[in-house]
């Protein structure tokens, strides 16, 4: 009987302590977990294309974070854009030697730097050529220029007309009829500055800014996951078909395909990205994604390898460079760097 | 008491997993139909919201932009003035992830509510 008494009370006991244990264990959870960030988000259209911003702030509000990374695109657009007057690459166009700032000296410094290493694959003084193809701007009428137009501005495209006196602080261009535009790097680069000036008044910050498919991570999915990318089928029409995804926690992802922007003259297609040393669309490649620290990076190596297309031997070698590359040809072939696979994997 | 207890025990035990076996199967059991409506905005303001099955022209001071298009679920640009038609080809959008953009005129569709089913939550283009 006693026995029985003892069982019956220790198991009442134990429920009860079960009871208060699980409590004070919801308890504690409550108290010392953390809510997850809440990410707010904007979309303007800015730098040529759609900007998506995604923020959550760590110790400063996420609203007051994008209205901040808002205002810096649009002053950095302005500053950098070749069609408004009061910027530094439409100044240089018309004065032809202007003094600048150290942030505009890197910026062409990184431009002419990307077009020497991918041997003039990509080149910032493209301009006379992107203009006879209505390339120079979205609103631009887009028409095949004749063999005898374009050989008549692609004397004027080199980076090596470009000169850049850091000592001084000056930019020239040396040849009369040279035009600059840094519509294949910019848009990068104002990303990253837009993520450092957000990290510096937030360094817990995360997120990510999409400039049209041009992605800069911010910090990671609530502090500690990875970003899902999706990289577009280039063979299909529906811009949400993927054919591969990324896990990404930090960094930079970049692309560039024949069927952003073109037209169909006669049945054939003519695409934006310009082979500098031919002048007429590279058609060597159909989509190329770069994965690097910086968007700027990115975005003009996804330019340059493009142009240098999916037969390229050396293209291992860009990797020196911090890039990591993968390339889709128009019948299917791929070719990747050795690091790419790296960022497929979920679980690094 | 200590059988009383123990009966007790496996009744609530039962009850839990059979709430619990029904959660999951209704979770199941209702149809994903995609997304609620869309928005559609031109240069970021607000230019229609649609819930509703249908054509809805788009336009801005006169001007006839574009004809957004709503059926079960899913939306797309049906056709516009635009010189590009990107947004035309763009297809039907039915994932929450999706926008169907037209840069000449600076108009963006968005879906209202529906589930990310694709999973990526970026997409490099």
């Amino acid at each position: 009987m006693r026995a029985k008494d003892f069982s019956s009370i220790s198991k009442s006991t134990v429920l009860i302590f079960s009871m208060l244990g699980i409590s004070l264990i919801l308890l504690l959870f409550i108290i010392f977990s953390k809510p997850l960030p809440t990410y707010e988000k904007s979309e303007i259209f800015s730098l040529g294309t759609y900007v998506r911003i995604y923020i959550a702030g760590g110790k400063v509000s996420s609203k007051s974070l994008l209205k901040i990374a808002e205002k810096e695109i649009e002053r950095l657009y302005a500053k950098y854009s070749s069609n408004i007057p009061s910027s530094v690459v439409y100044q240089l166009n018309e004065k032809r030697e202007i003094e600048c700032d150290e942030e505009s000296l890197f910026l062409f410094q990184a431009a002419v730097n990307v077009s020497k290493i991918t041997g003039d694959s990509f080149d910032p003084t493209l301009r006379p050529v992107l203009m006879l193809w209505g390339f120079d701007d979205v609103n631009s009428s887009k028409r095949v220029p004749s063999s005898y137009e374009i050989e008549q501005v692609l004397p004027f495209v080199s980076y090596k007309f470009i000169d850049i006196d850091s000592k001084n602080r000056k930019i020239k261009l040396l040849k009369e009829g040279v035009t600059v535009d840094l519509g294949g790097i910019s848009k990068g680069f104002i990303v990253d500055r837009v993520i450092d000036r957000i990290k510096e008044i937030d360094p817990k910050a995360t997120g990510f800014i999409d400039a049209g498919g041009d992605i800069g991570i911010i910090g990671p999915k609530f502090g500690n996951r990875p970003w899902q990318i999706g990289i577009r089928d280039p063979f299909s029409s529906d811009p949400a078909k993927l054919i591969d995804t990324l896990y990404i926690y930090s960094g930079a992802v970049a692309t560039s395909g024949n069927y952003e922007r073109y037209f169909i003259q006669n049945g054939t297609l003519y695409h934006h990205i310009i082979d500098p040393k031919t002048g007429y669309p590279a058609n060597n490649c159909r989509s190329c994604t770069v994965i690097s620290d910086k968007v700027m990076t990115a975005d003009a190596y996804a330019t340059g390898l493009f142009v240098l297309g999916i037969d390229n031997p050396a293209l291992e070698y860009f990797t020196k460079f911090g890039v990591q590359a993968y390339l889709i040809d128009n019948t299917g072939k791929t070719v990747e760097s050795s690091g790419f696979e790296y960022f497929r994997n979920k679980v690094k | 008491m200590a059988k009383r207890t123990k009966k007790y025990d496996i009744f609530i035990v039962a009850a839990i997993l059979l709430f619990a076996v029904i959660m999951i199967f209704l979770n199941l059991l209702i149809p994903q139909k995609g997304i609620i409506g869309v928005k559609v905005t031109i240069d970021g303001v607000l230019a229609v919201s649609i819930s509703q099955d249908g054509l809805y022209p788009v336009e801005k001071d006169g001007k006839h932009l574009l004809t957004v298009e709503f059926y079960q679920g899913k939306a797309r640009v049906k056709e516009s003035t635009c010189d590009n038609q990107i947004c035309v080809k763009t297809g039907w959008i039915s994932n929450t992830n999706q926008t169907i953009v037209c840069l000449p005129y600076k108009i963006v569709v968005e879906p209202i509510g529906g589930k990310n089913t694709d999973g990526v939550d970026i997409i490099t283009w």
